[in-house]
């Protein structure tokens, strides 16, 4: 039973403890704010931003640090992310565990799904004056091995030249998550694409970070087979064609515990049940699936996950359970179906990277 | 999910009226560990009598790890301390959102209550299993004595474990608004037997890397000791003057300490890279270049700001300053638009002041 854990390789989130309930208490691998220029050799940025001016670090703030190496045309930004919330708020990740890094990267992975409409971006200190701004449109995120304990990336594509001139890769360390921002505005000869070089520093950095303060010596072990480690990715799991087929027209937001809105239209929330008076997450998914049905008096939905119902109330829900994952599909415009769309989510939550 | 708080509340008020005459009176802290300080022939369960224990009350929070509270709490969201210095209550509960069913939001509550003397506690915890706990069974085998009980409250099931381990009584709470059923007893009486556990448990070693601070020291007792002694936290303002403590741990292999200086450093630099005076419109301020200055904890910077704004001056003097694994920043707003000797002399003289009024300084 492996339908689960189809691509636990690429985003390596079947290792790590998926929420705090899954998670047993820890000291946050990073306690204090590091120098992220030291992270950094100089031949390693000079292989992104080659005879870079020596960079200087930044620490503005406890919410944000980091540390740029530039020349004209060329940069390369390493910096630590604030966790972000739903709310808009956002949190230093220093007295935080890795369980809950992981959580907020995987809120960044999922505001990442569906290319984002106009950008507009300049940076003085390599001649990208506020006269010289470009437009740009982003890539939807993609799935990176190999750097840190998750990684992805995605880029801005120039409205000008119709080329990828700047990329961001997003990672994480233990309780931190980092991005690095790579900026090549002209085309050069230079060998590798931009994301090669991206991909190059974060792994890099993520290495040295995990000299300065080791992993731990036991990582968790592996979930049962048939349990998600996190909830799917609610932002991405439709197709843009599913999502017109269901009417929904809108641009998602991303919401806690990898949920999903599209305004107006439909919501998409999700619960990951760990082990707990029931027995192991499943068992404690389908107790709690049938306290919410018997509460509800709804009526059994056919072809979404392993069991599902349709609310009887005047709200247009329908809830679906997938082994340790409970879904809530909301429809809310009346021209939305909450039955068929929670049957696409289901189906494509089975074959997700949760 | 507040309703279900606010019954707890009440609850807890319960408990503590039920207390005869109230608690003794505090007994002074001794320098022994919290937890675990028993001898190494003693054990809490079996020991009818004897010397107190406990100089000084265990956090609830300490008793069940994060692992055992998610076992019994589906989808734990954390846990919270409360209640007064000889009565402490953690409680860990689940999302407190719309739309799961009631029946499976849970709370675990656990609830210590220390006294000087075991002979003080034995009364606590008679009063509170003859006038508290309905339903009563004997829990055998649990510490000195214990007893579990069953409650309903409006639409609340809960259940739970009293105990008395030495000169502590220990209640364990566990409610949901749903049915009781035979589960939620088990678990409670599981709950309980994790932390006699616990309490039986050797204290971990203090980690040599740590550095001279366990945690921040509260700022405004570091201005002024006599003022404002409810006032907690690592930051604290008094008329002209801000006290910012940041606590550094150890990272890794990196001790506390030199994680401090490197956190240090980076201030400083920070600080070197907004020298400059701004080009904004209507006003004038001036960044001063930083400046180390001796005779003040390991190390110390300062940097001085002056000038005016359309808000008015911003005329001050900030000092950081490195002690062990702790730096500190001691700010000092100044009148007019230039910082004065005078000005230089006091933020120095504040800064070795709050660095004497360290813990053990």
């Amino acid at each position: 039973m492996w339908r689960y854990l189809i691509t636990c390789g690429v985003l390596l989130a079947c290792c790590l403890p998926a929420t705090p309930a899954m998670a047993a208490a820890e000291d946050p691998r990073f306690p204090s704010p590091v120098d992220l220029c030291t992270l950094l050799t100089e031949d390693a940025a000079g292989k992104v931003v080659p005879q870079a001016r020596r960079p200087k670090g930044e620490y503005a703030g406890l919410e944000s640090m980091g540390c740029r190496w530039v020349r004209k045309g060329v940069a390369l930004g390493l910096s630590v992310r604030a966790y972000p919330h739903e709310s808009g708020m956002a949190e230093e990740p220093w007295t935080h565990t890795a369980a809950e890094a992981h959580l907020a990267f995987r809120y960044l992975l999922n505001g990442r799904q569906r290319p984002s409409r106009l950008i507009i971006w300049s940076a003085n200190d390599i001649g990208v004056d506020f006269e010289h701004r470009r437009s740009a449109t982003s890539t939807t995120a993609r799935p990176l091995a190999g750097i840190g304990e998750e990684a992805f990336a995605y880029s801005y594509l120039d409205k000008a030249t119709r080329r990828e001139n700047r990329v961001f890769v997003v990672f994480r360390v233990g309780n931190l998550i980092l991005e690095v921002d790579h900026v090549a505005v002209e085309n050069s000869s230079r060998a590798g694409t931009l994301l090669d070089r991206a991909a190059g520093a974060a792994k890099a950095a993520a290495k040295t970070l995990d000299r300065l303060s080791p992993p731990p010596q036991s990582p968790p072990a592996d979930p049962p087979e048939g349990t998600f480690t996190s909830p799917p990715l609610g932002c991405g799991l439709l197709t843009k064609a599913q999502l017109g087929d269901l009417g929904v027209t809108r641009d998602p937001w991303p919401r806690e515990n990898c949920g999903c809105d599209w305004p107006d239209q439909l919501e998409v929330r999700f619960w990951l049940f760990g082990p707990g008076p029931a027995g192991d997450g499943p068992a404690q998914a389908a107790e709690v699936f049938a306290a919410w049905r018997t509460e509800s008096g709804g009526q059994p939905l056919a072809g979404s996950g392993d069991e599902a119902f349709t609310s009887a109330g005047e709200e247009r829900v329908a809830i679906f359970r997938l082994g340790n994952v409970i879904g809530r599909v909301a429809a809310v415009s009346s021209s939305v179906d909450e039955a068929a769309a929670a049957r696409m989510i289901a189906v494509a939550a089975e074959r997700s990277d949760g | 999910m507040a309703d279900l708080t606010r019954l707890l509340l009440g609850m807890t008020l319960l408990v503590a009226a039920c207390a005869p005459g109230g608690l003794p009176a505090r007994q002074t802290p001794a320098p022994t560990p919290v937890i675990g300080q028993t001898p190494a022939s003693s054990s809490v369960t079996g020991q009818a009598s004897g010397p107190a224990r406990f100089a000084r009350p265990p956090s609830p929070c300490a008793l069940i790890t994060a692992e055992q509270a998610a076992g019994l709490v589906p989808l734990l969201v954390g846990h919270q301390e409360g209640g007064e210095e000889q009565a402490r209550v953690c409680t860990w509960t689940g999302p407190d959102g719309p739309y799961l069913p009631d029946s499976s939001r849970y709370e675990l509550r656990v609830q210590v209550r220390h006294s000087p003397q075991v002979a003080d506690a034995e009364n606590v915890f008679k009063s509170w299993s003859d006038t508290f706990a309905t339903s009563p069974r004997d829990v055998p085998g649990l510490a000195d004595a214990a007893t579990a009980f069953d409650r309903r409250v409006d639409d609340a099931a809960e259940t739970g474990v009293g105990y008395r381990a030495s000169n502590l009584v220990v209640i364990i709470d566990y409610i949901r608004r749903g049915p009781l059923d035979q589960r939620m007893r088990d678990n409670a009486v599981k709950a309980a037997r994790w932390t006699v556990a616990r309490l039986d448990a050797p204290e971990p070693q203090p980690d040599p890397n740590a550095g001279r601070f366990a945690g921040p020291p509260d700022a405004c007792p570091l201005l002024d000791p006599s003022d404002r002694p409810g006032q907690a936290g690592p930051e604290c303002t008094s008329d002209d003057v801000t006290v910012r403590v940041r606590h550094v741990p150890a990272r890794g292999t990196t001790p506390g300490p030199t994680a401090a200086k490197e956190l240090f450093e980076l201030l400083a630099a920070q600080a070197a890279g907004g020298v400059g005076t701004s080009d904004e419109p209507r006003t004038d301020v001036t960044v001063s270049p930083v400046k180390r200055v001796g005779a003040v904890g390991e190390a110390a910077f300062t940097q001085e700001e002056s000038g005016y704004t359309i808000f008015g001056s911003p005329t001050r003097i900030t000092l950081w300053t490195r002690v062990s694994n702790l730096v500190v920043e001691v700010e000092v707003a100044g009148e007019g638009r230039k910082v004065t000797p005078e000005l230089r002399r006091r933020a120095v003289t504040i800064a070795q002041q709050v660095v004497r009024r360290l813990p053990g300084g």
